[in-house]
């Protein structure tokens, strides 16, 4: 692996977060996702949207009944947008970034209606019909998807690029993904997600459809909008290791942090509280902490850690932003989120994990972590407005 | 209201609208003239096919039921051979012990791995066991894992539905650091099943300096 990373740099603007809006296996809107989330209390439950009698796991965090992604999709935009105060005309002109799987029809359209069901097109008519007349594009790179959508949008309005972009992400559980990730044996066994615990079996899928409104804070100012949270800074970088398992010493989850770090101008010791990716998985948690080690270095042991898919479970695509809106409404609160389902000390990952309810951030940023197959990982640093 | 000029938008009647027949999308032709189009400069290229005798891309240990990765491999296999660097020695004006330049792995494709879908929806709508293998790769990114493995690309790996995103983003990343050089692959898998699969790669490298960001945003005094 190379050692020449290139310093990160962006663009001269501060980026802040003016509107955001979320629907979960919690409910609609932020207040229960995120009261679930500091009370360590888990949503999942045997999954009743289809059938899983023929599968060796049964649990997901699903909201009641069979939603519509596109439909969710536009009121969670709508909403996100009313709550950044922005107006049809203000819309009009807007971007749209969409992280989603694909198009949820495509896989059963018929060849000849193939093409027509691609995300591009997908993405395009959710911007439509919410009144964004902006380019749209999707990103589709699995459980980083959301979060590079983030650090694009962010990037581009630093450069001056876009005075404010739309950021909308979704994932709801569905039988052809709960299938493979089945027959590939990562669903927890017992029903619970347990981040950075002894005992821990795997990940459970859960619904996520968010979207948020990143913005210049210049441009926020200038129309009296109250910013929800400071994008500081973002990085990302791969692994250059593994089809799916992540690198076991963490480095490249510790790039993507250094250079969000770097980006925000802050140091370990500002680090208040990190949403860690925290899947469940083994690999995956042990590697995570070591990434934390290598990158927060001596605050790693004392910086408060907690995976709040222990509560909200994995909405894949969506998970990346849902766990931002998370973390933002947390330092907003004032108080962390709890690793639910812990159940012991696993000595791979040494880390300050958040049990107990009531803890405080220690610091005034956040980190929101995520990896993905393929070795992605990405890195979002929030701070208070 | 945007002051600032807009985010390129998707592709519209690009450099290749006019007379004579439009290259396909997943063609080392159509990404170049994207590249051109977003000031990105092409270090190497390929697609698949080349030849009359690229009939089937070598198949990829651990893929199974899908010709979407071995597609994507194969396209960045010929390109990655093809680009500076790709000999014994460092690459022209890196150090000795520098390695391959930081290189983001950006895949693009509408439709992703729509055979695996296809193959996926097909057996839970009739009950039929699903292999294993197919947990990992119904995404993108696991090619984009297999390809950054096979030659150390550490930059992000990033994975959209158009090639004006693509380069959009490859551009972005290379001008923040984020990656020294980007390694852009299209995969069009056959929609139908007598259609052609085709996939292509470029090696790229940051273009001419930018001009000049621009000077007046919303909310900032002139």
């Amino acid at each position: 692996m190379t050692e020449s990373v290139p310093a990160a740099r962006r663009g001269p603007r501060s980026v802040v977060v003016t509107g955001a809006a979320v629907l979960s296996a919690l409910g609609r809107g932020v207040p229960p996702l995120l009261s679930a989330t500091l009370d360590g209390a888990p949503a999942f439950a045997p999954v009743l949207r289809f059938d899983v009698s023929g599968r060796q796991a049964d649990g997901a965090a699903t909201y009641p009944g069979t939603p519509v992604l596109a439909e969710e999709l536009d009121q969670a935009v709508g909403e996100a947008c009313d709550e950044a105060g922005l107006s049809a005309a203000q819309r009009a002109g807007l971007p749209l970034h969409l992280a989603v799987h694909g198009d949820p029809e495509l896989a059963r359209a018929t060849p000849e209606r193939r093409p027509a069901h691609g995300a591009d097109v997908f993405a395009d008519a959710v911007a439509r019909r919410a009144g964004l007349s902006g380019a749209s594009r999707a990103y589709t790179s699995a459980c980083v998807a959301s979060s590079t959508a983030v650090a694009d949008a962010a990037a581009a309005v630093a450069h001056g690029q876009a005075d404010r972009i739309v950021v909308a992400a979704g994932y709801l559980v569905e039988a052809d993904q709960f299938a493979v990730f089945d027959a590939g044996r990562a669903l927890a066994r017992d029903g619970r997600v347990r981040p950075f615990s002894t005992g821990r079996t795997g990940l459970l899928l859960g619904d996520g459809v968010v979207a948020v409104v990143v913005e210049a804070a210049s441009a926020a100012r200038a129309r009296r909008a109250r910013p929800l949270a400071v994008l500081a800074g973002w990085g990302r970088a791969g692994d250059a290791y593994h089809v799916c398992r992540p690198r076991p010493d963490g480095t490249g989850l510790a790039r993507a942090i250094t250079d969000a770090l770097h980006r925000g101008g802050v140091g370990p010791e500002r680090i208040g509280y990190v949403n860690a990716h925290g899947s469940g998985t083994q690999v995956s948690d042990t590697a995570e902490a070591a990434a934390l080690r290598l990158a927060l270095g001596d605050h790693a042991p004392t910086v408060p850690v907690s995976s709040t898919k222990s509560v909200h479970g994995q909405a894949l695509e969506a998970g990346a932003l849902l766990e931002l809106v998370v973390t933002i409404a947390a330092l907003s609160a004032g108080r962390l989120p709890v690793n639910a389902g812990f159940l012991g000390p696993d000595e791979t990952c040494p880390l300050n994990l958040v049990l107990d309810r009531d803890a405080r951030p220690v610091a005034d940023h956040a980190l929101s972590l995520t990896t993905a197959f393929g070795g992605a990982n990405t890195a979002l640093l929030v701070g208070a407005p | 209201m945007n002051l600032t000029s807009a985010l390129p938008l998707r592709p519209g009647p690009g450099p290749d609208a006019g007379p004579g027949p439009r290259p396909a999308a997943a063609s080392a032709a159509a990404l170049t003239q994207a590249a051109s189009a977003a000031c990105l400069r092409v270090l190497s290229s390929a697609q698949w096919p080349e030849s009359a005798e690229d009939r089937a891309a070598p198949a990829i240990a651990g893929f199974v039921v899908s010709s979407f990765s071995p597609l994507a491999a194969e396209a960045a296999r010929r390109c990655l051979l093809r680009g500076p660097g790709s000999g014994p020695g460092p690459a022209p004006g890196r150090p000795d012990d520098a390695g391959r330049p930081v290189t983001a792995v950006v895949v693009v494709s509408p439709l992703g791995d729509l055979a695996g879908a296809a193959h996926v929806a097909e057996a839970v709508d009739d009950g039929a066991r699903i292999g294993p293998l197919l947990f990992f790769q119904a995404v993108p990114n696991a090619v984009a894992g297999h390809v950054a493995a096979r030659w150390q690309l550490t930059g992000p790996v990033v994975c959209v539905a158009d090639t004006a995103t693509a380069m959009t983003v490859s551009a972005l990343l290379l001008a923040d650091g984020d990656a020294e050089e980007a390694l852009l692959i299209r995969v069009d898998q056959a929609h139908t099943p007598d259609g052609p699969d085709r996939a292509a790669a470029v090696l790229l490298g940051p273009g001419p300096p930018p001009a000049p960001e621009p000077q007046l945003h919303e909310g900032e005094q002139p």
